[in-house]
């Protein structure tokens, strides 16, 4: 069954079809999620909204454009009014959580690489996460389509609603941003 | 290239072509700092790519979808009800005008019953009521809700239960602020009040002679009147429509029991206002003067006590088109009754619901009431 017609069965209400959407889906809506909100419990809300809202409105889902821009368009926008929100209520990330939700992930995933280097990956991804949870929402947004999602020029232009020259130009600020933020800590690169 | 050229180079890195990025390197080759510099630059980046990634709760899917059949319920439960308000709220505005009627005169039956208490053993008075509008006796409504008034109880706290009939002129002298009560239409409330009650005392004193209690209490026709309106709304609805009437009718009781005075009064009526409907601009009815219900009632008390003074009013006329006759014989069957052939009969307030309820579905027609007292007849003509 092609991605296409599972989505012409969600628009007929099957929600067996959905969930196989959302199997497949799920884990990058909260990495964007988490990217751009740099909290876990925020994604995972996020990320349920997200999928809520594709329920509600696959109807209105046009199947000649790619459900992934769709689907990650809500996210952002989703995000977006997250961080509006927290702004109104200067709920602010702590340093620690970062670090917590670090060490958790790497633990998990533990592998080969040697105790130094492993610490040192370790410090350095720390030190960089930390760095993303400092920049602004709107640099935050584009490094993590672009640099830590990989997304093209096109889809992020689509995803935020911007023109790609617009996106280009603010992925060059937001990278030299987060290596003003890291220059303190140049040691680790 | 020089170091600032491949400073300023770097800093746009992302709009570089793949020649300047080669020029970059070359450069970075030769100079120790700038290679430091690019070296950052690059581990950022690759870093950033490889930041471990996060995976969603055990449960996700699950809960996500618990949550989808929340939602799905609720929407379900707020279309129901909102269907249930748009097809019957002239029937729960109806059903709240006569409860907040029946609030009112109860905390004043007081007067109205004591001086039946030489007469009846159990201060109870029964009630004999003419089936104009196809209701049954009103002595089991009665006893169900009206307890004996006694001189203890008189004038003691007493729930106030709100609503009021669409009556424009009636709820513009009403106070918006309980707070602070309009005395002059309170003056007027409670004059119209006392008169009342003089001429239920009048009233009672014919009846005496007439030799049988058939004195109506203004509470008894009230009580019958919510049974009427109660069943007409379950007739025509589902059974959350009366579960809606109730709940409604309890909603608007969600005040502190009230001592009979002039707050209270000022009280209920700032709450009749509330509840007032916001389509009132659409509603055709014909603005009268203010008369409290008792007045009405004790007319139809007249008309009971042996046929003293029955009101003939002159037969007024309906004209309905012919295109909307089906739709609006519905409405006309649950306002009015059939009394011969085309002549129907309702109260002058069910009239003016009627013709309200017309104008809300669109329905064409003219009509000619002579006046808007008492009992109507009209002719039903189709066009």
């Amino acid at each position: 069954m092609t991605e296409n017609d599972i989505i012409k069965k969600c628009k007929d209400g099957n929600r067996e079809a959905f969930n196989r959407l959302v199997e497949k889906y799920q884990s990058q809506v909260v990495n964007i999620a988490y990217g751009m909100l740099s909290d876990k419990e925020d994604a995972y809300d996020a990320t349920q909204e997200v999928f809520i809202r594709v329920y509600k409105n696959i109807g209105s889902f046009k199947e000649k454009s790619s459900f992934s821009t769709w689907l990650y368009r809500i996210t952002a926008n989703i995000c977006s009014d997250i961080l509006r929100k927290r702004q109104k209520s200067t709920n602010t990330i702590s340093i620690n959580q970062v670090y917590d939700d670090e060490n958790k992930e790497i633990d998990i995933k533990d592998e080969s690489p040697m105790p130094e280097e492993m610490a040192e990956i370790t410090e350095r991804q720390r030190a960089v996460r930390q760095a993303i949870c400092e920049l602004s929402d709107e640099y935050r947004a584009v490094i993590t389509l672009c640099d830590i999602e990989g997304m093209s020029y096109d889809e992020i232009s689509q995803v935020l609603g911007l023109p790609s020259g617009t996106v280009k130009s603010r992925i060059n600020r937001a990278r030299n941003s987060l290596r003003k933020i890291l220059s303190k800590k140049r040691e680790l690169f | 290239m020089n170091c600032e050229l491949f400073a300023e180079k770097l800093d746009n890195y992302e709009s570089l072509s793949s020649e300047e990025k080669i020029e970059l390197a070359e450069h970075a080759a030769k100079c120790e700092s700038c290679a430091k510099e690019l070296d950052f630059f690059m581990n950022i980046m690759e870093t950033a790519k490889s930041l471990p990634k996060i995976e969603p709760p055990k449960n996700f899917i699950n809960d996500l979808n618990v949550r989808i059949d929340k939602e799905e319920r609720k929407q379900r439960i707020l279309r129901k009800i909102l269907h249930n308000i748009k097809s019957y709220k002239y029937q729960y505005v109806a059903a709240a005008a006569c409860l907040v009627l029946v609030a009112v005169v109860t905390s004043n039956s007081g007067d109205f019953i004591n001086p039946q208490k030489d007469n009846n053993d159990s201060g109870v008075i029964s009630e004999q009521r003419v089936d104009d509008n196809g209701v049954s006796d009103g002595n089991n409504v009665y006893d169900n809700v009206i307890a004996p008034v006694t001189d203890e109880n008189d004038n003691s706290q007493i729930p106030i239960e709100t609503g009021i009939e669409n009556k424009t002129e009636k709820t513009e002298a009403i106070p918006q602020n309980t707070s602070k009560p309009d005395t002059n239409s309170m003056t007027k409330i409670q004059s119209e009040v006392t008169q009342s009650t003089v001429s239920q005392k009048q009233t009672t004193k014919h009846s005496d002679t007439a030799g049988e209690v058939s004195e109506k209490s203004v509470t008894n026709s009230e009580e019958t009147k919510v049974e009427e309106m109660s069943n007409a709304a379950a007739q025509n609805s589902e059974s959350e429509a009366s579960e809606n009437i109730s709940e409604q009718s309890e909603a608007l009781t969600d005040i502190d029991t009230y001592s009979v005075d002039e707050t209270s009064i000022a009280a209920v009526d700032s709450r009749m206002v509330m509840s007032e409907p916001v389509e009132n601009e659409e509603s055709d009815f014909e603005t009268e003067d203010y008369s409290i219900v008792g007045e009405g009632e004790i007319a139809n008390a007249r008309h009971i006590s042996g046929g003293n003074g029955k009101k003939q009013n002159a037969i007024g006329k309906l004209n309905v088109s012919a295109d909307d006759i089906d739709r609006a014989m519905d409405i006309i069957l649950l306002y009015s009754k059939n009394v011969n052939g085309d002549l129907y009969s309702a109260d002058a307030t069910f009239v003016s619901m009627m013709l309200a309820n017309f104008n809300y579905e669109g329905i064409n027609y003219s009509n000619y009431i002579p006046t808007y007292e008492g009992q109507i007849t009209f002719e039903l003509v189709v066009s």
